[in-house]
């Protein structure tokens, strides 16, 4: 066949580095990246992948080290400079105008002009341009719609159009796939290997390690700004190995669970729930002492239903007991009961990110420890300090803003603010998401210490693996109904995910 | 299904369309002179101001801002206007001189918030101060009065049977709309408001364009201005006063959310429309103008209720 293009290699990076004030963000990194091949960038929050990814994008300028870019070297000043070479970066999250047509987003910048009169947009033209480019990665949206309208995947599938438009020759991808559905993934997954087969170069970053096998090539590994190994991914032979050069110690994927033989007694009982177009007729209960999942697809109705049982959304029929009392319908109440709740964007949800640690771990507390309204600062700093030396949430005080907190030390700081309220029943949302591996590890064995304590969990989670190895039962949901109950032990990935899609019909 | 789209159909429908139907039929029965050319005229005449206002207004809005500065800057502008035409200037370049003061000023609002990364509603608001400021120094606080009948035409005259301001006011929705949906610059407010990083991120000049969004805006006061100088014959210092009120007042109504650029023109056109009405009809009924602009917050009030009711 003589020289095969798919070889050449287009972007290489040789010993760049960054500093930013008091820390090396990337060390002497050596990179490249092969026309047509997807390179997956592993590596614990802090690791290095985004700035990486800056630096190549054009935000920030490398303190150290060349960039070459299809031999010759560059520099990328600005992101127009990036673009205008062909490297396009999806971002994790959302970077599309809600408010304008699908057809507009993919050409944002570049919108064709008409001919005669060239300050105004060539309608039609966009419209003709967007449609061709969205069937050419096999998306079906129509180009007339607002971004707004889209479904998660189906604003990444934009963006790749997006990035296919200005002829990309080099694609970054940041956790694509963070809130996708199987099925989405496929779609996407089908999408990439569209993109590889037109001899672009993908580098690919992400936090779930299996998708690994699924669109790999090769695999870079980076633990604190350096590089640790690049390899094909043929070489790889386990995670486990993978895993250990992230995070610098032999560890499994899964913290293992110790299974409590005596459970306890039911703490949280739900009988006949149902909120109109969101829950229908939901059954469950959790004891004391177990873990219970609740697998199901995105729009199930998982958080709808952790939503309702902690308050904050009304039911319009059916029951919900917290220790055999009646719960009325508002948080201030579930909080009273011992009910606490770590919701899916701890960001949003979960935390005053502005407020410092202590603030956010006593907020939930304040009432019971000091019902006169006065805060008594010594009282105070002891219960936060308790605590976080129990969780081992790493800050350098407890006046640090949870800003500047890793993503797992700021979900330890949520899970804190509950065991300080003296919660006893707590409901996770998506526990781990957006936390690296190391951190995974504790929360999990955070949980596992908090049922052998008593506690009564309600695990929301979308990742299986997750949901199979910490739970003692797992229901599973599907369009708002509990369409199946599974014992830990008897449940594997296919029997969760056939519940999960057809709600067990097929 | 058609049941459902329907609805959701009905739930876009801001509040202003609705309340204009109720103003309409309640007016029509409370006067009988309400439908007469000669009110309907008069209703134009009025209104011009206060929409090309609101229209400068969806722009901002549409970006994120505010712009508390619109009233003061239409006095502003009116000022410079009448010391021009007292100092011997023509009709060409008094309508120069006021759009461009008018762009200049919205500049400054736009370089403040978009380079120097003040908050709108801070930016704003200092300017609010200023322009007014400058008014007042330039009249020494009184008004200036009396134009030749050359100028007293932009109100006072009328082309095919509309009153000429209408004749602006339509050229002003025209331009409106071509800048918003057929221009790039268009898109790139909406981008703007709907996601600054996305429009950065594909190279675009956002800070340039974040800047011109409020010089348009400026430039529409400038417009208005001359309209308002012209229809009173007279320049004053706090003419202005309270307009902006009026004009954000109207796109809220209107349906254009603070937030995400999710909003068009023609909710605040119906916007300004209604509360053009609801003064008329206040006035038909002896409500003295204080109490009218009781009235107008009320609505604004109600509105937004009604909004954020069927948001559920």
């Amino acid at each position: 066949m003589g020289a095969q293009p798919a070889d050449e290699t287009i972007l290489e990076f040789k010993g760049v580095s960054k500093d930013f004030p008091g820390v090396r963000a990337l060390d002497k990194v050596d990179f490249d990246l092969k026309r047509g091949e997807v390179h997956v960038l592993v590596g614990e929050n802090g690791a290095g992948k985004s700035t990486l990814i800056k630096i190549l994008a054009g935000v920030y300028p490398p303190t150290e080290g060349e960039i070459y870019y299809q031999g010759d070297e560059v520099d990328i000043r600005n992101p127009k400079v990036g673009l205008n070479m062909g490297i396009s970066v999806i971002y994790q999250e959302m970077n599309l105008v809600p408010y304008i047509s699908v057809a507009k987003n993919i050409f944002l910048g570049r919108e064709p002009r008409r001919k005669w009169i060239p300050f105004l947009v060539d309608y039609p033209r966009l419209h003709k341009d967007a449609r061709e480019i969205l069937d050419s990665i096999g998306a079906e949206i129509d180009t007339k719609v607002n971004a707004v309208e889209l479904g998660v995947a189906q604003g990444k599938l934009v963006e790749m159009a997006k990035a296919f438009s200005i002829k990309a020759s080099i694609l970054v991808m940041d956790e694509p796939t963070a809130a996708l559905t199987q099925k989405e993934l496929d779609e996407l997954f089908r999408s990439i290997e569209e993109f590889k087969k037109k001899g672009i170069g993908i580098i690919y970053i992400s936090h779930r390690l299996e998708e690994i096998f699924d669109v790999a090539d090769r695999v870079t590994v980076l633990r604190d700004g350096k590089v640790m190994a690049t390899m094909d991914v043929g070489e790889v032979k386990n995670l486990d190995e993978i895993i250990r050069l992230m995070v610098g110690r032999s560890m499994t994927a899964y913290f293992s669970r110790e299974f409590l033989k005596e459970k306890g007694d039911v703490a949280l009982n739900v009988k006949n729930l149902s909120r109109e177009g969101v829950l229908r007729d939901v059954n469950l209960h959790v004891r004391s002492g177990e873990i219970v999942g609740l697998a199901g697809l995105v729009g199930a109705g998982r958080t709808e239903l952790a939503r309702v049982l902690f308050g904050v959304d009304r039911y319009d029929d059916g029951e919900v007991e917290i220790f055999g009392k009646n719960l009325s319908m508002t948080p201030a109440k579930s909080v009273a009961l011992g009910v606490g709740f770590i919701p899916e964007d701890r960001k949003k949800e979960g935390l005053a990110l502005i407020l410092p640690v202590k603030e956010n771990v006593i907020i939930a507390s304040l009432k019971k420890l000091f019902p006169r309204g006065l805060i008594n600062p010594a009282k105070q700093s002891k219960a936060v300090n308790e605590y976080v030396k129990a969780l081992r949430i790493v800050t350098p005080s407890l006046m640090r803003i949870v800003r500047f907190l890793s993503g797992g030390n700021q979900q330890k700081v949520v899970v804190a603010k509950w065991l300080c309220t003296q919660a006893k029943i707590f409901i996770f949302d998506e526990p781990t998401r957006g936390v690296d591996v190391g951190a995974k590890a504790e929360i999990h064995q955070l949980m596992n210490e908090m049922v052998k304590q008593g506690a009564a969990i309600l695990m929301i989670s979308s990742e299986l693996p997750e949901v199979l190895h910490m739970s003692d039962r797992i229901y599973v949901m599907h369009g708002g109904r509990i369409v199946k109950e599974l014992q830990g032990d008897e449940a594997d990935q296919e029997t969760v995910l056939k519940y999960a899609m057809a709600g067990g019909a097929a | 299904m058609d049941r459902k789209e329907f609805k959701k159909a009905f739930k876009k429908i801001p509040a202003a369309v609705f309340a204009l139907v109720f103003l309409l039929i309640a007016c029509s029965i409370i006067s009988e002179h309400f439908w007469t050319g000669e009110n309907l005229f008069n209703l134009g005449l009025q209104g011009t101001v206060l929409t090309i206002l609101a229209l400068a207004q969806t722009l901002v809005i549409l970006a994120e801002g505010i712009d508390l500065s619109s009233g003061p800057l239409v006095s502003f502008c009116g000022v410079v206007v009448a010391v021009s035409l007292h100092g011997g200037l023509g009709l060409p370049e008094v309508i120069f001189i006021s759009i461009v003061l008018g762009t200049a000023g919205g500049f400054l609002n736009g370089f403040l918030i978009a380079k120097v990364k003040l908050p709108p509603f801070v930016a704003t608001f200092g300017n609010m101060g200023v322009f007014t400021g400058l008014a007042l120094v330039m009249t020494k606080g009184g008004s200036i009065p009396g134009f030749p009948e050359s100028f007293r035409f932009i109100a006072g005259g009328s082309l095919w049977g509309l009153p000429f301001p209408v004749i602006i006011l339509i050229f002003v929705i025209l331009f409106n709309h071509v800048l918003l949906y057929h221009t790039t610059f268009g898109t790139y407010i909406f981008g703007i408001g709907g996601n600054q990083e996305a429009v950065h991120l594909v190279g675009v000049n956002d800070i340039f364009f974040k800047s011109a969004i409020y010089g348009v805006a400026g430039s529409y006061a400038g417009v208005a201005a001359l309209v308002m100088t012209s229809r009173l014959n007279a320049a004053h210092p706090l003419v202005g006063f309270g307009l902006e009120f009026e004009a954000i007042a109207s796109v809220i109504v209107g349906g254009c959310s603070w937030t995400l650029a999710n909003g068009n023109p023609w909710g605040s056109l119906a916007g300004a429309a209604t509360i053009v009405v609801l003064q008329n009809g206040l006035s038909v009924l002896g409500v003295p103008p204080a109490v009218q602009v009781v009235g107008v917050g009320a609505y604004l009030i109600l509105a937004v209720v009604y909004d954020s009711l069927k948001g559920d």
